[in-house]
């Protein structure tokens, strides 16, 4: 019962085959199902509190966005699969296995955390998910490279494990405790998920390190990553898919207006930052341990795909700024 | 230096200088243009390239923008942080 968080190593020292690797899944899933009937049918009375209607009015949203990502990795992932055939079987492999996650589990499991913010947000109180905001949120998502998309899902995870785990320790009301806690500890699963294939489509040769580190800084970048979402000053207009960490309600007199201690918070942008880190370090074999690492990393993976070469362009980016921080210092 | 820039930006989305210049033009409409690149990251690739291309790497940060944001924006960004930035020796 576990996630292969080295698959190309495990498949090829094990010679497993795809359906080898998709019973494994199985297996895990299996043994991590929960009800939601069970959890929230058998609640009685909610005593919910504006902080705790504020996060189901929002993940209640957010979750509707995950089955049109689900599809478009499904699907993409056995394009992928069979463009890859001849040239890069291990590739594609990798890119079967990871497109049956998303059809089967991945969707599954989300499907359970829709349904359960959907009946919490009613139960609570709150009007259910309008008929148009519904379908809004059912956009299609983009096509894109694999990697980056598997590295973007990994970040969104992240961002839903922060946040659900907030409501999870801070919420007082037991019923909201449990669900927003069970939901985390899928989202840290999907994480692990979503890295691991990244990792194996590196390890396979299909994408180079870049394309990790790219989106990885993307997420977290200052003054304007996708982390700090409907907070930045400035963001794209879109159409079609709804990335819903660009829609989170911040105004109070809306009544559903998530706090920053909620979501923002410098503690939590911290912890989401780590975990990004973490993320890149296990998918790419580079580690990094700032934001400013993370961008040397990138910069030097623009021209070089060689492990080695990246983690010494780190070394020497550190240096150098630290040279620099102390020439400043000396100038003043 | 920013001529240097602007052509490593429109080499790395197979465009031209010009194309960056017409008018005020957005990233969005740049992008749409580009036969090789597909979306913000793509762009992005084209800016971080141009820092490590002109080694600008210690003074100048990735811009953060939107597809919204128009090449002047960006462009004069990047001339702010190399002006905040001249005293850094290269």
């Amino acid at each position: 019962m576990r996630i292969i968080a080295q698959l190309v190593k495990e498949i090829q020292r094990n010679n497993y085959s795809i359906s080898d690797v998709l019973r494994i899944q199985q297996i895990y899933h299996e043994s991590r199902r929960w009800s939601v009937y069970d959890v929230i049918g058998s609640a009685g009375r909610i005593h919910a509190d504006e902080r705790d209607k504020a996060a189901l009015w929002h993940a209640s949203r957010a979750e509707l966005t995950t089955q049109p990502a689900g599809i478009r990795l499904a699907v993409d992932g056995v394009k992928l699969a069979q463009n890859l055939a001849k040239s890069n079987p291990l590739g594609a492999n990798i890119a079967h296995i990871a497109a049956a996650w998303s059809a089967r589990y991945w969707l599954e499991e989300e499907a359970h955390h829709e349904v359960a913010y959907g009946m919490l947000l009613e139960m609570v109180g709150l009007d259910p998910v309008a008929h148009d905001d519904v379908t809004m949120h059912r956009g299609f998502f983009p096509t894109d490279n694999y990697a980056r998309v598997c590295m973007l899902q990994a970040c969104v995870e992240i961002e839903a494990t922060v946040t659900y785990g907030e409501m999870a320790k801070t919420s007082h009301e037991p019923v909201i405790k449990e669900v927003f806690h069970r939901i985390m500890k899928d989202e840290v699963q999907h994480r692990e998920y979503f890295v691991s294939f990244a990792k194996a489509l590196l390890d396979a040769g299909v994408y180079p390190i870049k394309d990790v580190l790219s989106m990885a800084y993307t997420w977290i970048r200052p003054n304007g990553g996708e982390m700090f979402g409907s907070a930045r000053p400035r963001q794209t207009s879109r159409e079609g898919f709804v990335n819903w960490w660009e829609h989170v309600v911040m105004d109070g007199s809306t009544g559903v207006a998530l706090r920053d201690d909620q979501i923002r918070a410098e503690p939590m942008q911290a912890k989401k930052v780590r975990s990004v880190l973490a993320a890149v370090q296990h998918a790419t074999g580079v580690p990094v341990k700032s934001i400013a690492e993370l961008k040397y990393a990138y910069l030097a993976s623009l021209t070089t795909n060689d492990v080695d070469r990246i983690r010494h362009a780190v070394a020497q980016g550190v240096q150098k700024k630290n040279g620099l921080e102390a020439e400043l210092v000396n100038l003043h | 230096m920013l001529e240097k820039f602007k052509d490593s930006v429109a080499s790395r989305l197979g465009l031209e200088r010009s194309d960056l210049c017409a008018g005020d033009r957005t990233l969005g409409e740049v992008l749409g243009m580009s036969p090789v690149a597909t979306n913000s990251i793509d762009l992005l690739e084209a800016v971080a390239a141009a820092i490590a291309e002109n080694d600008l790497e210690d003074r100048v940060d990735i811009p953060a923008f939107t597809l919204d944001h128009t090449v002047d924006e960006l462009m004069a960004e990047i001339e702010r942080q190399l002006s905040d930035n001249e005293r850094l020796p290269v």
